[in-house]
């Protein structure tokens, strides 16, 4: 447990805590039987485990205080495989929500094109490759929603390949 | 025909069928094979392409997804030390080093052949225990139907048998729980939460919560997977057969070793919430422990190699034992295959061996096959396998982008269930972030609203006493039993931390 793990977990904890509060004043006027299932989870599950972990975190932080930095856990194993935020990382997946969000106005396979585009342009990819893999794309796309009866969006401002 | 297993031969046995098993099993192996794309992650991409199938067939190529990419997790990391899924740790590890030495073929042939072993041992498995299992839920009633389930989701949530941080899965399914409770109140038709929102009064659709769980921070994950697998050089050229004589003279010598793995993998898989990553790290601990030649461990041992691999692959039938015949997915991977059956408006569980036994059967027969097609497709799929692996991220993630939505849109019509699944996506990229497992947050979501039903049908039914039968209680001290040790771990790792600093 490094030190700034154990202020995650105080964060989270505390969270969970506070996430817990809002449900339960959400749900405060739902019929009872309504409510009750939502009312135990906050009861059973966000306070007492939040606390646990606020408790676990603060624990830990008095008893490592003055350490800079102590040994890591087994658990850093499994972070080889989450997804690590570099710049990058995040114009790409501002990217890929931008496209999902502008089908209901451009259309389906004009979103997927434009995708197509910037992912080549933010990895460099050459313009022959590039070109030739945006048209691939297209067909494929076009060839399966013809072949599965598929009717996607067409886009609330028209639309330039209609489908 | 009058035999339920003829039925589900002939079934099996259909063009039709073996076609979607091996379109499966080969799509699976691509995606355990591709590093930043896991076979759940390509089960959740499918899985609303599966509406119109034959549940079976959809469940069969799932199960092909599933099972090839389990084996195929650790043919990357073979190759480049970058395994697929967290399953494929323990092989790479060996294997790898393996490779180093100039012996890839007999990594990437030991690697196929002891997946194989694990396949067959785990069917055996599965054959046994999911009758077995059957007849025990057979004489459960509603009280302990939903507190066996939520038993289950207490096991998978604290980790009690794993390593995982039981406060962080408890959470989790926290989490997964409450997204089962929004929209329409089953017993008394109140809209919880979305009242003004009419196209989530039905609740989070499942493929909504698969694909924004699994397929979108798959997309991210992809592009920080991208500076890792280019410029690798390997050279695969080997004698195939050569290399398998080799290999079944090993196994041979080492049977006992390769029983053991796979009757563990057996056994952890049908528990819910270990699955295959627990599997893996037992099977490679046991083949460790029973070695005589430990030194070699970490430097390419065959016999780890073969343990972990052997075991994990033996756990992919069982962990479908819960759900074929209580109802139950302990895992990520069968949650998505019951995403598939109620997709098909069928729910798995112990009527099912009475009213479509021929299901259960062409499912389980079908495992079987998926171990013969793994091994089928997978030993010329290693001539072809760097190629797949140079597939340019930035190909890759425009085309996942538009099959996710495609399938996310036409599972209910809705333009706004895509703006949900991007916002599942989000949460389960922040959840990933805090090292919040999101498996737990499916399995809550999936399970939740049975409990809630079978709890709340059992206390209007007999109020209290319906709780106090012998069963009922015994699988309340059971879930008690269980959040304590989960406190107890929170609490063990508080006292741990100052014994580790002294350590380093």
């Amino acid at each position: 447990m490094s030190l700034n793990e154990d202020r995650n977990d105080i964060l989270i904890g505390l969270g969970f805590i506070l996430f817990g509060g809002l449900v339960y004043y959400i749900i405060s006027d739902y019929p009872s039987f309504a409510g009750a299932f939502p009312r135990l989870i906050v009861l059973a599950v966000f306070l007492p485990f939040g606390g646990l972990m606020t408790l676990r975190g603060a624990l830990n932080l008095y008893r490592n205080r003055g350490t800079a930095k102590a040994i890591g856990d087994t658990q850093e194993k499994s972070d080889d495989l989450a997804v690590y935020f570099d710049g990058r990382t995040l114009i790409m997946s501002a990217a890929i929500i931008a496209s999902i969000f502008a089908i209901s106005y451009i259309g389906f396979l004009e979103s997927m094109l434009l995708l197509g585009v910037v992912s080549c342009v933010i990895f460099r990819m050459g313009i022959i490759h590039s070109t030739l893999f945006i048209i691939f794309m297209v067909v494929v796309l076009y060839g399966f929603l013809i072949a599965m009866n598929i009717r996607m969006p067409r886009g609330a401002l028209g639309t330039l390949i209609g489908l | 025909m009058d035999s339920p297993i003829l039925e589900a031969i002939v079934f099996l046995l259909s063009i039709e069928n073996l076609a979607w098993l091996a379109f499966g099993t080969i799509v699976g192996l691509v995606a355990g094979t591709l590093p930043g794309i896991s076979g759940v992650a390509m089960m959740a991409i499918l899985l609303p392409f599966t509406y119109g199938m034959a549940p079976q067939t959809a469940v069969l190529m799932l199960i092909g997804v599933y099972a090839s990419s389990v084996y195929s997790a650790s043919t990357g990391g073979i190759l480049y030390k970058i395994p697929g899924d967290a399953a494929g740790i323990p092989a790479t590890v060996e294997g790898h080093a393996l490779a180093q030495q100039g012996r890839i073929g007999m990594a990437l042939t030991s690697d196929i052949y002891s997946s194989f072993i694990g396949a067959c041992i785990g069917f055996l498995g599965a054959l046994i225990l999911t009758p077995l299992f059957i007849e025990i839920a057979r004489n459960l009633g509603t009280a302990e139907r939903g507190l066996f389930t939520l038993f289950a989701l207490i096991l998978a949530g604290t980790g009690a048998l794993s390593r995982a941080d039981p406060l962080r899965g408890l959470l989790a399914i926290g989490i997964g729980l409450l997204l089962g409770t929004v929209g329409m109140h089953q017993q008394t038709g109140y809209i919880r939460y979305v009242q003004s929102f009419p196209y989530m009064w039905d609740g989070i659709h499942l493929v909504w919560l698969i694909v924004g769980l699994y397929a979108i921070p798959q997309t991210f994950r992809l592009v920080s997977f991208e500076k890792n697998v280019k410029g690798n050089k390997v050279d695969l050229h080997y004698d195939m057969w050569g290399e398998t004589v080799v290999f079944w003279k090993f196994a041979a010598k080492k049977r006992w070793l390769f029983i053991r793995t796979g009757l563990l993998g057996t056994v952890i898989g049908a528990l819910p919430g270990l699955g295959t990553i627990a599997a893996s790290w037992i099977g490679y601990q046991e083949a460790y422990r029973s070695s005589k030649s430990k030194s070699d461990f970490g430097k390419g041992s065959l016999e780890g190699l073969a343990g972990a691999e052997t075991a994990n692959n033996a756990a992919v039938p069982t962990t479908l034992v819960p759900l074929l015949s209580l109802g139950i997915p302990g895992s990520a991977a069968s949650a998505l295959i019951l995403g598939a059956f109620l997709l098909a408006g069928v729910y798995p569980g112990p009527q099912m061996m009475s009213v479509n036994p021929e299901m259960v059967w062409s499912i389980l027969l079908g495992l079987f096959i998926t171990g013969f097609f793994f091994v089928l497709f997978g030993l010329p799929f290693h001539k072809v396998v760097v190629y797949v692996t140079k597939i340019r991220t930035a190909y890759l993630i425009p085309m996942i982008v538009a099959f996710s939505t495609t399938g996310t849109y036409i599972a209910t019509g809705f333009v706004q269930g895509l703006y949900i699944t991007v916002a599942v996506g989000l949460l389960a990229v922040f959840l990933e972030r805090l090292r919040i497992p999101v498996a737990n947050v499916l399995l809550g979501a999936i399970l939740g609203p049975i409990i809630e039903r079978e709890l709340l049908r059992a206390w209007n039914v007999d109020g209290i006493d319906r709780f106090m039968g012998p069963t009922a209680l015994t699988l309340i001290s059971l879930c008690t039993v269980l959040m304590m040790v989960a406190i107890w771990k929170a609490i063990m790792t508080t006292r741990r931390a100052p014994a580790l600093q002294e350590e380093s």
